[in-house]
């Protein structure tokens, strides 16, 4: 037994060391002073640490408009994406609504729609209706999504039949069964769905490239292509700056999430 | 609505009124009602939009279109971008089913198995890649990269190896954005196996430890088993998602090249649409691609299904 | 009953008054590659000083992500919705396409009304915005690629410093040196998403890209077969020369590996400010034997997408404006591209406190006389052209094929997409 644990932890450490290194890199270029970004000897740490990138970044772009922005549009957008798989879902694996299969093949056959075929019309679409540079126009396209109602339907599914019967016979209506059984059964899926829903939510950048250009409606992404020009010169140390600043918010969600499945797994006992 | 009662053949103590009303086809197209909405408005509209462009020669902007039939169509057949783009997302696809559908179980299972605090630790950790953006993890793997000094090469000159130019070498290209997906993308799968993992009541574990099981077989009879459907979901999305997940590497690290080595159809449709502007032609290479992965999806989606039933 | 009709004498004087256009406030659009370290204070600074001398016109400059390749993307999506910008930077390899495809204002007309502004810029300059005998924009920046290099490797492996190879045969003389003693790879010229250097190469060993006519690709002709044989054996065969991405081959000058680096001037206050530990020098980029020195010019016209004709005017305005002494003077400050009047650098009210103290701006200055136009492809598929030209230099340095064989095909394919 002892052997073994040890062998794990060998398998994760190795495996945590290869992934880690880009971020690594990532944040100690953050903290590298200029002339040491380019230094042609491979420094894992900066010989004078300085928090110079971090003020310029801040100052540059407006950083904190921007992370609003991001934050706004991220959470907005993965509730509302949690919200509509969820209610899809259901129907389909629950409720079993007649067609649902063909219903369930074509939202899930959007996940194969190529992102350029869908952004240049939704893009007009928006224009027409003067939405550009809204909030509106970052969250509305995006609240449906094949790959959450792929997942919950599979989730759904997955469910013992007897704890939907019972909530049949106890004479719950769809709507509260929904939201009184198999929502809280399932919340380790929709806790870890959402929390990928945030993260490619934040981290987005050609919907709002088009969509949201303006200076002060920028979110994080396209707001840290300002130190990016590859005419002039990419400024490396306020970019992996900005970046490292832009993780905490959805390294966070995961920490989160993390710790309130964990801990109501805890509470309520390994499963209910 | 007799047809949803019919339906229900198999519950028949759920005959009663309340039951009928509560899986009504009337109000399970409601739920259903917001996801059909937006997604024929934001998704199938822009789509049957984009298969109407595609046969026509246009560039969106110009006032004069021509229709030209099938055209875009044959000479996206004939053109080798399109072949090199389909071949290598089959090398990433396959690529990247293997390493972020069995690596990342792998450590979702290793991760169970510590305590709880290093738990923690590791699973943040691992996590780690998925959380930055893709953009900036491109930027960062540019170093990682670098031939001369780069960390990659540098290593395998200290093991006595020659690394390759990674990113302008026609061999290499393809397999350098395939690296940088897979490490930002596995994290994805990885929180599913976690979740997954977590589901499993602890009962069964115990119950099949009570008939004498040792630790290889509980992972293969129970673990296993019991996260088939997660599997599933992970194996088809990775899959289908693959190209999505190659553009923005590609975009950003070589750009398609060299001399499409590392083109792939994610890459491509943008290429021909925001690079040369032929928004017909790229519109046809959409389609095509949309309809190759349907197909194939389909084909696995059925294969899978198969195995899971008969393997009940 | 006076009173009234003062009253409405003067109502209908400002009515005039305001529908002459003097009080009338137009806002325009400025689309921009300049990040915060090219340019961006620059273009700040140029919208605040112009909306001081124009009070009726705001200018909301937008910065565009993707150089001019992603400005052009942004461009053409913009005016698919019917809302362009008023005015934008065209890179020149992308000026055909735009001139040819997208709706723009042509601006003989200002010629007209405007001849002042127009003295002082030299022909060829303003030649860079002329396709098929119009003038579609302005040229506005302007660069030339100059040879940066590193004083430090040059001494360390026995060389003379301060004098650097003027011919690729003395390049490749000194380069060998350079590998042999230091190690370091000795020369790389720029690879990015276009074919800049390429085209400096054709230019200088006394080819042209594309033929008078605009019908044949100058790629397959023997000056430019002989040229990118040249590069290829660099890397090949003498492996003096370096293959990597452009970003990779910045990236290694700037930390020490590569001793010379052809690339744009734009980059000088770049390299200024990166390099470690070593001095950065520039010059001219190498001749071809006794051949006149010739590269392509790169940089980007401005060119008018309003629709609106008070919209148009205030962006004639504004072009007037970065185009003057004055604002010219704080464009080139702040991106090292080279004012298209040339006098300006030479005149101390304006450009040559800074030339002086930029030492390696004077490489560019050196170079801007024998400037020759980054040359873009004409018709609906010149950007597919471009990509063609890309493919064949990437496959032509991987050395797998002989150059000659590569250029003719992609010669082939190129010359089949040019209008006939």
């Amino acid at each position: 037994m002892g052997a073994s644990a040890r062998g794990v932890h060998v398998l994760l450490v190795a495996a945590c060391l290869l992934v880690v290194f880009p971020m690594f890199w990532m944040f100690s270029t953050a903290l590298k002073p200029p002339p040491e970004i380019f230094a042609g000897t491979f420094r894992l740490w900066p010989s004078a640490a300085t928090l110079q990138n971090f003020t310029t970044a801040l100052t540059q772009v407006p950083m904190l408009r921007l992370f609003w922005n991001s934050l706004v549009v991220a959470a907005v957008v993965t509730a509302a994406q949690i919200l509509t798989s969820a209610l899809a879902a259901y129907a389909c694996a629950i409720l079993r609504v007649p067609g649902q299969r063909v219903w369930f093949a074509l939202f899930v056959a959007t996940m194969m729609v190529p992102s350029q075929v869908t952004m240049i019309p939704n893009y007009l679409l928006i224009a027409r209706f003067e939405l550009l540079n809204t909030y509106t126009a970052l969250i509305v396209p995006q609240v449906v999504t094949g790959y959450g109602i792929f997942m919950l339907r599979q989730t759904f599914k997955n469910l013992p039949t007897s704890l939907v019967e019972a909530g049949i016979l106890d004479g719950a209506s769809s709507w509260q069964v929904l939201w009184r059984i198999v929502v809280p059964t399932t919340r380790t899926a929709l806790a870890a769905l959402s929390v990928l829903f945030f993260i490619n939510t934040w981290n987005q950048y050609l919907w709002p490239l088009l969509v949201a250009n303006d200076k002060y409606m920028r979110t994080l992404p396209v707001g840290m292509q300002e130190f990016v020009s590859l005419e002039g010169g990419t400024n490396w140390g306020p970019l992996m700056a900005a970046a490292t600043m832009a993780i905490v918010p959805a390294l966070l969600a995961y920490v989160v999430a993390q710790r309130y499945v964990l801990e109501s797994f805890v509470t309520a006992g390994l499963k209910d | 609505m007799m047809e949803a009662t019919a339906l229900d053949a198999a519950t028949a103590r759920s005959r009663t009124r309340a039951s009928r009303r509560w899986r009504g086809a009337v109000v399970g197209h409601l739920y259903l009602a917001p996801a059909i909405v937006l997604t024929g408005l934001f998704v199938y509209w822009p789509l049957v939009a984009s298969t109407v462009l595609s046969f026509y020669d246009w560039n969106l902007v110009s006032p004069m279109w021509a229709a030209v039939g099938w055209q875009n169509y044959r000479e996206l057949i004939a053109s080798r971008a399109f072949w090199m783009s389909l071949v290598n997302t089959g090398k990433a696809a396959a690529a990247l089913t293997v390493l972020t559908v069995g690596v990342p179980l792998l450590l979702a299972l290793a991760v169970q198995r510590v305590g709880p605090r290093w738990r923690d630790l590791y699973r943040v950790v691992l996590f780690s890649p998925t959380v930055i953006s893709m953009a900036i993890a491109c930027a960062v793997w540019l170093w990682i990269f670098h031939p001369l000094y780069g960390v990659l090469n540098t290593t395998l000159r200290l093991v006595g190896l020659q690394g390759p130019a990674w990113l302008s070498s026609s061999d290499s290209a393809i397999w350098a954005i395939i690296l940088v997906t897979v490490w930002k993308t596995f994290g994805f799968n990885f929180v599913l196996y976690i979740a997954g993992l977590l589901t499993i009541p602890r009962e069964m574990y115990e119950a099949a430890r009570v008939d004498g099981a040792s630790e290889r077989q509980l992972v293969w009879h129970v673990t296993l088993p019991l996260l088939a459907p997660t599997t599933l979901f992970v194996f088809l999305s990775t899959f289908i998602l693959s190209p999505q997940n190659l553009f923005i590497p590609t975009q950003i690290l070589t750009q398609g090249g060299p001399n499409e080595a590392s083109n792939n159809v994610g890459y491509l449709v943008y290429q021909l649409g925001f690079e040369y502007f032929r928004v017909g032609y790229a519109s046809a290479a959409a389609t095509l691609i949309f309809l190759v992965f349907l197909v194939l999806t389909a084909l696995q989606f059925y294969l899978a299904e198969r195995r899971i039933h008969y393997g009940r | 009953m006076r009173f009234r009709q003062g009253t409405v004498l003067l109502v209908a004087v400002l009515g005039l008054a305001r529908s002459v256009g003097a009080a009338e406030p137009v806002t325009i659009e400025y689309w921009h590659i300049n990040s915060p370290t090219f340019g961006g204070p620059a273009a700040k600074e140029l919208v605040q000083l112009f909306e001081a001398k124009h009070p009726n016109i705001k200018v909301v400059e937008k910065f565009q992500p993707g150089v001019y390749t992603g400005l052009m993307q942004q461009l053409q999506v913009s005016l698919a919705a019917k809302r362009p910008p008023a005015v934008a930077q065209i890179g020149y390899n992308l000026t055909a396409y735009a001139a040819g495809q997208f709706p723009h204002v042509l601006l003989d007309k200002y010629r007209k009304s405007d001849p002042a502004f127009f003295k002082g810029i030299p022909d060829n300059i303003m030649a860079l915005g002329v396709l098929g005998g119009t003038l579609h924009g302005i040229p506005f920046g302007v660069s030339t690629p100059v040879m940066y290099y590193n004083a430090d490797l040059f001494k360390a492996a026995g060389l003379n410093a301060d004098q650097p190879p003027q011919t690729w045969d003395e390049l490749q003389r000194q380069g060998a040196i350079i590998r042999q003693k230091t190690g370091k790879l000795a020369v790389y010229l720029q690879q990015p998403n276009d074919e800049w250097i390429d085209q400096t190469l054709i230019w200088g060993n006394g080819g042209r890209p594309l033929s008078e006519d605009g019908k044949r690709i100058g790629w397959d002709a023997p000056e430019a077969m002989e040229a990118m044989q040249m590069w290829q054996d660099m890397v090949n065969k003498s492996k003096i020369a370096a293959n990597l991405t452009w970003e990779e081959g910045l990236q290694a000058f700037l930390s020490g590996h590569v001793a010379m680096c052809l690339t744009t001037i734009g980059r000088q206050e770049h390299m200024r400010r990166n390099a470690t530990g070593f001095q950065v020098r520039a010059v001219p980029v190498p001749r071809f034997g006794s051949k006149p020195l010739a590269t392509a010019t790169g940089g980007n016209v401005l060119m008018i997408f309003a629709s609106d004709p008070a919209q148009e005017k205030a962006a004639w305005e504004w072009i007037k404006f970065v185009l003057s002494p004055e604002g010219a003077t704080i464009w080139t400050k702040g991106t090292g591209y080279l004012p298209p009047r040339a006098e300006l650098a030479n005149d101390p009210r304006y450009l040559k406190p800074f030339f002086d103290e930029a030492p390696l701006m004077k490489a560019a200055l050196q170079t801007f006389p024998y400037a020759k136009p980054w040359v873009s492809f004409p018709g609906p598929r010149g950007l597919e052209i471009t990509k063609i030209l890309i493919k064949a230099r990437d496959e032509v340095l991987e050395g797998k094929r002989p150059a000659e064989l590569i250029l003719k095909e992609a010669a082939q394919q190129a010359n089949a997409l040019l209008p006939k």
